[in-house]
């Protein structure tokens, strides 16, 4: 986790945060967006803002800078538990080849991440568990180490 | 944590338009927090909590 995130423009709130992913081939604008579940916990979403307006998470936009957008994605977690240090934070996939994509991506960044969260793997069976490298997870949770 | 990455951001992209959320994407989103309500409705939120422990 060495790169640099993206500059990032952030809502007042810290709800809705955007950057631009940009390649020689084109600028891809991101939006991360999180959204209350219940008084626990916030639902975490990465999508592609389209020019028309519509969005889509499901998709591999495939910018060759998945590094750095993961790095910005977690300063907007920084930024977001600056103002929520209390609540949690819930990401999954939109569908298991997703959700396996950020497994292995957690499990490459663990230890820089537990540096800053705890981090848990969500089992089909709705148990949680502190994550663990390899484990079978259909959803992932944050806490900020305080 | 300091972020300082924010204001560069807004010298490149208007703000209006990024900060703002398109009701389609209000409608995505509401979407994706009904499922993770649906999801996370039998985890066990004590686990979480007695797991965090003081940085060392």
């Amino acid at each position: 986790m060495t790169e640099p995130p993206y500059p990032f423009l952030s809502s007042e709130n810290r709800l809705t945060f955007a950057f631009e992913s940009i390649s020689t081939e084109r600028i891809i604008i991101k939006q991360v967006l999180y959204d209350q579940i219940d008084t626990i916990y916030y639902n975490l979403a990465l999508v592609d803002v389209m020019s028309d307006g519509r969005l889509a998470d499901d998709i591999v936009s495939n910018n060759q800078d998945m590094p750095k957008i993961i790095a910005t994605v977690l300063q907007t977690m920084v930024s977001f538990f600056d103002k929520y240090p209390d609540k949690f934070i819930y990401f999954q996939g939109s569908n298991p080849v997703l959700t396996r994509f950020y497994r292995i991506i957690i499990d490459r960044e663990l230890n820089k991440l537990h540096e800053l969260f705890w981090v848990y793997g969500r089992r089909s069976d709705d148990s949680l568990e502190k994550f663990v490298p390899n484990g079978v997870y259909v959803g992932f949770v944050f806490a900020l180490k305080s | 944590m300091r972020i300082v990455t924010e204001r560069k951001m807004t010298e490149k992209i208007r703000e209006d338009v990024l900060i703002t959320r398109h009701p389609t994407v209000q409608a995505f989103v509401d979407k994706k927090v009904a499922q993770a309500r649906e999801s996370l409705k039998n985890a066990d939120l004590y686990f979480l909590q007695k797991n965090q422990k003081p940085v060392k």
